[in-house]
């Protein structure tokens, strides 16, 4: 027998399901082109390699271009998705279906920062794969050592190639950038990603050049003077699981900024 | 019953304030017709009881709770003017959406697709304005909430599609459920409509039930002392008058909602003094 608060949390799971369900059947509906872009273009860079390589010889295996290409879909599909759950503008139905603002976040997160991300890593992944077995049999051997890049790989290489993200670059790559692009979707009404990139470029050009006034200023261009600024930064980028820890706090407090400016969009 | 207490809105970027201390109670099982000219604030105000805009001051209560909980949010559908149908069939987003509303009917939506002739496996968003716009009174009215608001529903629906809305919400009101139409085109509903709501200068100035109007006020085809509002209907001058006058009169019996929208609009304080004086017995 279950208590009413069971009920009551039973009943918020399964709208929260439902809804889940019903949001991640228009993504996939509406945003698989990104998907798909990125696998064509994936498999054209893996195309090209093989060729190059069935030509001049493979003295390593063929590299991968997706590696890249991921960072940009995930923040193309975070801007995108944002941009419909946060305004009445675009797809009234589904705002309008029984669930919360704070639920719908929630799922639209859960989407663009869990399984978006994983989906499609392992399906480049996948694709990798398939495509470093397509070399090994069309890359011909070296004349000279009988041999090539795709005869000498060993387990350890193979799956070293396959997981290239270095742990430093995890955050910058995916929770950061992820995170960044959410707080920005509460800001920004339109062209969320196209303003971010701009602004992003706005600020980095206006910090490089304060830098470097500061630089001619203050420190004569002396650079041992100069560079004890960053000594922090530096350090930060010493000690990868520091800093991990640093942009996981900078990252959740993007997301607790966009969490506060829900109420500003709707009541529900 | 959806209660509206002190309401103001503006806009972030506007300077106009909207429904100024806004009190208005919409009660079960009515069908209201909410008119206006553009841009008095209709549709804002039913963004506002759907809960897709926060008022800036006061409160929506449905069923003496305030808007936003699960209970009131699976209780109202919204159809909206214009909305962006998603790239899936009908059938299959009624089912993706069937969970999320308790009550909600899949042979009371065959039956509203199969009354408006809707395609039920052509993807809603390649489907042409009215049909989009019948995909979802069909939703809605399959939702069986008890509230359900509708944003200008007749607009882009032919002839014969407009005739079987019209049945269909007929058949609501039977069920006791509250209905809100925001509508330009009031002829669409004349029938149907239980009660008037009219918006102008961003404040509600005129709300009775139709019973009512149609109890105290008679149209005349001959110009009268005592008319609140006298204008040409289809080269024909006609008024609008106290029903119980002393001496006789040729009288249509039907109230034409869009001339009574004319004369509270014009003659507001006539009207209203003379309503609000039958009310409070006089």
């Amino acid at each position: 027998m279950t208590t009413p608060d069971q009920q009551e949390m039973t009943s918020e799971f399964s709208v929260f399901h439902y809804y889940f369900k019903l949001r991640f059947f228009l993504f996939l509906r509406e945003e698989i082109h990104f998907i798909l872009i990125l696998l064509v273009i994936s498999q054209l860079s893996y195309a090209v390699n093989i060729l190059s390589q069935m030509t001049n010889g493979a003295t390593a295996i063929i590299t991968d271009a997706s590696v890249g290409f991921l960072p940009l879909v995930w923040i193309l599909i975070t801007s995108n998705i944002f941009a419909k759950e946060r305004k009445p503008s675009r797809n009234l139905l589904t705002l309008t279906t029984p669930i919360n603002a704070y639920h719908r976040f929630s799922i639209a997160i859960f989407i663009t920062l869990i399984i978006v991300p994983l989906a499609t890593f392992f399906m480049t992944r996948l694709l990798y794969l398939a495509n470093i077995g397509l070399a090994s049999i069309l890359v011909p051997l070296n004349e000279s050592t009988a041999s090539n890049a795709y005869t000498a790989l060993t387990s350890r290489n193979l799956i070293l190639a396959m997981f290239p993200f270095p742990i430093t670059a995890l955050s910058n790559l995916w929770f950061l950038p992820i995170t960044f692009f959410f707080m920005a979707a509460t800001f920004l009404k339109k062209h969320v990603f196209l303003k971010v990139v701009l602004l992003t470029y706005l600020t980095a050009m206006i910090l490089f050049l304060t830098v470097g006034i500061i630089a001619v200023t203050q420190f004569e261009w002396d650079p041992t003077k100069f560079m004890a600024i960053f000594d922090f930064s530096i350090h930060l980028l010493r000690n990868p699981i520091l800093y991990e820890l640093a942009a996981f706090i900078i990252g959740t407090l993007f997301l607790t900024i966009s969490y506060l400016r829900i109420r500003k969009f709707t009541i529900i | 019953m959806l209660e509206i207490t002190n309401l103001s809105f503006k806009y972030p970027k506007s300077r106009k304030v909207l429904y100024k201390n806004l009190h208005i109670t919409f009660t079960q099982g009515e069908i209201y017709g909410l008119m206006g000219q553009n841009g008095e604030g209709k549709s804002t105000l039913l963004k506002l009881m759907a809960g897709l805009l926060s008022p800036n001051q006061g409160q929506i209560k449905w069923n003496n709770h305030l808007l936003g909980g699960r209970d009131s949010l699976q209780d109202l559908f919204f159809l909206p003017e214009e909305t962006e149908l998603p790239p899936t069939s009908l059938r299959k987003y009624a089912s993706l959406l069937a969970p999320l509303y308790p009550h909600f009917s899949m042979s009371y939506f065959n039956h509203a697709c199969s009354a408006f002739a809707l395609e039920i496996k052509k993807p809603m968003h390649k489907m042409s304005f009215g049909q989009k716009k019948k995909s979802l009174i069909a939703l809605g009215l399959a939702t069986q909430t008890s509230l359900l608001l509708l944003d200008e529903p007749t607009n882009g629906l032919d002839v014969q599609s407009k005739s079987t809305l019209r049945s269909l919400l007929v058949e609501e009101k039977r069920n006791n459920r509250t209905i809100i139409i925001s509508t330009h085109q009031a002829r669409d509903l004349q029938e149907i409509i239980t009660a008037l709501s009219i918006m102008h200068n961003n404040s509600l100035i005129f709300h009775y039930p139709l019973d009512f109007l149609q109890a105290n006020l008679t149209m005349s085809l001959d110009g009268h002392d005592q008319s609140f509002y006298t204008a040409p209907i289809g080269g024909i001058k006609q008024s609008l008058i106290p029903r119980n006058l002393p001496e006789p009169t040729s009288s249509d019996e039907s109230l034409d909602l869009e001339f009574i929208y004319l004369a509270a609009i014009h003659e507001q304080n006539k009207l209203n003094n003379y309503l609000s004086t039958i009310i409070k017995g006089g």
